[in-house]
């Protein structure tokens, strides 16, 4: 899949949990999700990936994302915070964001929503759950969704 | 239904003041109404007493006086019959033997006698004065008549048949007079007195007007008023006769007649049968009379002074008039009294109760209450001190609900993190766990064995993650709930301790741990304040980055007369954006960490616990950081 720049569609993946970024990635592996996961374990660096800073100012090393998979209980910058900021700015405008996490609090739900979310998933606990709803996330924002150039596909 | 009048006394009663104003009420009117009634009493009796006396005493005046006027009457007859020129005359010049033979010498005798008759008839104050011969004809009279004539035998009969004296009882004449006539026998010159009868020579009569001698006398006694009268009576038959003129019926003397038994007129009929004394009875009109009575045995009279009780006792029914009267006036003065007193005692309750009003509306100011030495008073002072106590306690109350709200808010985000741990940390490891069990499967399958290995530590990592969070939340909710008995402590002991024992690793990395010589004591909970130590320290050690020469100092400085005791180190030290949030709950800042983030929460509980504060001081990344915390319980 690539974007009509002809880049290969990009994918950032906030998650600080180890095991929980190698499930995701292991996850579009199996269904063959072919794409670029770039992956950030903490919201400090995944605001500076997406606004080109410090360490992430190499457009070639750090692409730019298609999507974000955000998750919210990650270090030094909370998820929502990291949310709040996107929307904020207007060069990340219309950036899809979908909010992956384990919390199903309300609150959060209720929040990420009123900070413009694109979507809001809970990582299932069943393993093949899990790996069906990666499968479907891959299909959904790389092959179904409509994007300003067109579908992703 | 309730009848009316009930519900107004109900609600009268359920008032103080009424109460106090009905009961002295009733207190008053009984006391002054058995002192006026003994009073009315005694006065009734001494004014009783009083008439009787004065009764009695007028009836034994009458009753001398009209002895004595009897006497005198019967005397002046006796008199007149012994004079030497009355027996003279009717000796020599009078009956039928003797001869009229000297008319010149008669002539001069009864022009003397005529003239001597006048005079008694003069000086007495009789009607007439008359002297008869024993044929009862005239012989010389104090008036103009003709000598001669046949004198009335009522007057003359009597004496002349016994020689005693003769009173003809009261009688009226045909002029409508009522009179009474006196008789007395005249003796002969030298005759034996001791032969009466055969004696006398003629009667000598004078008779008396009674209306204008002794029924004027009788008639008038001082104190007498309106209804007192006397009475003089005599037994005729089977009645009683009025001799006198009533005072209150007209034309009754020598006419009106009341029978013995008709139970009227009492003490006239017990007068007249010889009895005296005193009685209250009712007299011939009927009328309730305060009488005295006496018997005059000479004439064969009863005589009665009398007074209507109602004009005796007049001054009685005033003076009753004046009591109630007074009664009245004192019952109104003691409904007065009754309402200031009842005023005086209520009014201070009724500002107690405005006070109590103000009070329960959140006002304070009891203290305009004035002050009395009384009950009331004391009640009032007390109530003033219970609204100061009242109004310390609610100032206080409301910064105690200030802080408790403050600490109950506190407690609410940290519930709201635990919650969010709970759904969120505390599921991640799961995911993982089952996530990689599930791979695990798949790679066994396919025979990778690398991949196989990998993922058993991504299970086992997780496994260890998770123990660690719960203990770590274990650890956190026993802080809360259980405490120890406070005791001293000295800090450098404990940290001595813990590096022989929980914190062993900290010796085996080589890490210099300097304790300031002079620490003072702590007063504390030993094993939280050791969990307080044995984090920071592991916290330090923890975040030590690249430094191979980590130096941890444990001290203490003074500020504004407060200790604050410190734990520095030379560690990668902490951004000052996060130097709020490093105590917040499962607050991480660096995800590659083995921390749960909840050691420095349970820091700074245990700090909170003590009555102290924490606070991190740090320049930024590698410049090491200085966790600073109070505790009130140290000893110097």
């Amino acid at each position: 899949m690539k974007d009509p720049d002809g880049e290969p569609f990009t994918i950032l993946f906030v998650e600080d949990d180890p095991g929980h970024a190698e499930l995701v990635r292991r996850s579009f592996e199996e269904h063959r999700v072919v794409n670029r996961l770039c992956h950030v374990s903490n919201g400090e660096d995944a605001l500076d990936y997406l606004l080109r800073q410090n360490k992430y100012t190499d457009a070639v090393k750090s692409p730019k994302p298609h999507v974000v998979l955000l998750d919210l209980r990650i270090p030094k910058i909370d998820g929502l915070e990291v949310l709040k900021t996107i929307r904020t700015s207007k060069q990340l405008d219309g950036l899809p964001i979908v909010i992956l996490t384990t919390s199903e609090a309300e609150k959060d739900v209720a929040t990420a929503y009123e900070y413009n979310a694109s979507s809001y998933l809970v990582k299932p606990v069943d393993f093949t759950k899990f790996t069906g709803m990666m499968k479907d996330v891959g299909f959904y924002w790389l092959g179904w969704n409509l994007y300003p150039w067109g579908k992703g596909q | 239904m309730k009848p009316l009048q009930a519900i107004i006394g109900f609600q009268f009663f359920k008032s103080i003041r009424n109460r106090l104003v009905f009961y002295f009420l009733l207190i008053s009117l009984f006391s002054i109404t058995l002192v006026g009634y003994e009073a009315f009493l005694l006065g009734k009796a001494v004014t009783e007493n009083r008439v009787i006396e004065q009764l009695t005493t007028v009836a034994d005046q009458k009753l001398i006086e009209l002895k004595r006027w009897l006497n005198a009457r019967i005397k002046d007859t006796k008199t007149l019959s012994e004079e030497p020129e009355v027996r003279n005359y009717l000796t020599l010049y009078t009956g039928k033997a003797i001869k009229d033979s000297e008319p010149a010498k008669k002539k001069h005798y009864y022009n003397l006698l005529k003239y001597k008759l006048q005079t008694v008839k003069r000086n007495y104050g009789y009607k007439k004065v008359l002297l008869a011969d024993t044929d009862g004809r005239l012989v010389v009279s104090s008036d103009v008549e003709v000598v001669g004539k046949k004198v009335d035998e009522k007057f003359i009969s009597p004496p002349l048949k016994n020689g005693e004296p003769f009173i003809r009882d009261i009688y009226r004449s045909k002029e409508g007079e009522f009179l009474m006539a006196f008789s007395y026998p005249v003796y002969r010159l030298k005759a034996e007195t001791w032969r009466k009868s055969a004696g006398i020579s003629g009667v000598a009569v004078a008779i008396i007007n009674m209306s204008k001698s002794l029924f004027l006398m009788l008639g008038n006694w001082p104190g007498m008023g309106n209804t007192g009268e006397t009475l003089l009576v005599r037994k005729e038959g089977e009645n009683i006769l009025f001799l006198n003129e009533l005072r209150h019926l007209k034309d009754t003397a020598l006419k009106l007649r009341i029978p013995l038994v008709s139970g009227l007129a009492k003490p006239a009929v017990f007068a007249s049968s010889g009895d005296e004394g005193m009685i209250r009875t009712t007299d011939y009109r009927q009328e309730p009379v305060l009488a005295a009575y006496r018997h005059i045995a000479q004439a064969g009279w009863g005589f009665v002074t009398k007074i209507d009780v109602a004009e005796a006792f007049l001054s009685i029914e005033k003076f009753k008039f004046q009591l109630i009267k007074f009664t009245l006036i004192l019952v109104i003065i003691a409904i007065g009294i009754a309402y200031f007193i009842s005023r005086t005692i209520t009014n201070p309750i009724l500002k107690l109760k405005k006070l109590t009003e103000k009070l329960a509306e959140g006002d304070f100011g009891a203290s305009t209450i004035e002050n009395s030495h009384d009950e009331v008073g004391a009640l009032s002072s007390s109530f003033r001190k219970m609204a100061e106590a009242l109004e310390d306690y609610s100032i206080n109350m409301e910064e105690k609900v200030k802080d408790r709200t403050r600490l109950l808010n506190e407690k609410n985000i940290e519930l709201q993190r635990f919650t969010y741990t709970v759904s969120h940390d505390l599921r991640s490891p799961i995911v993982t766990i089952k996530g990689f069990l599930g791979l695990l499967e798949k790679d066994a399958l396919s025979g990778n064995i690398e991949k196989l290995k990998k993922d058993i530590t991504y299970i086992n990592n997780a496994t260890d993650k998770m123990e660690n969070l719960l203990n770590e939340l274990l650890h956190l909710s026993r802080i809360g709930f259980k405490t120890n008995p406070k005791r001293e402590i000295s800090i450098e002991v404990l940290i001595e301790d813990l590096l022989r024992e929980a914190l062993g690793e900290l010796v085996v990395n080589n890490v210099q741990v300097k304790i300031a010589p002079d620490l003072p004591g702590i007063y504390g909970d030993l094993p939280r304040i050791s969990e307080l130590f044995q984090n920071l320290l592991e916290n330090a050690n923890k975040y030590r980055g690249e430094t191979d020469n980590l130096i941890i100092e444990v001290g203490c400085r003074e500020e504004n007369g407060e200790i604050i005791f410190f734990v520095r180190d030379n560690g990668i030290g902490i951004e000052p954006c996060y130097h709020e949030k490093v105590f917040d709950l499962f607050e991480k800042l660096e995800e590659k960490s083995q921390g749960t983030g909840i050691g420095l929460a349970i820091v700074k509980r245990v700090v909170e616990m003590h009555g102290g504060r924490i606070w991190v001081e740090s320049e930024g990344e590698g410049k090491g950081s200085c966790f600073n915390f109070t505790l009130s319980g140290q000893m110097h």
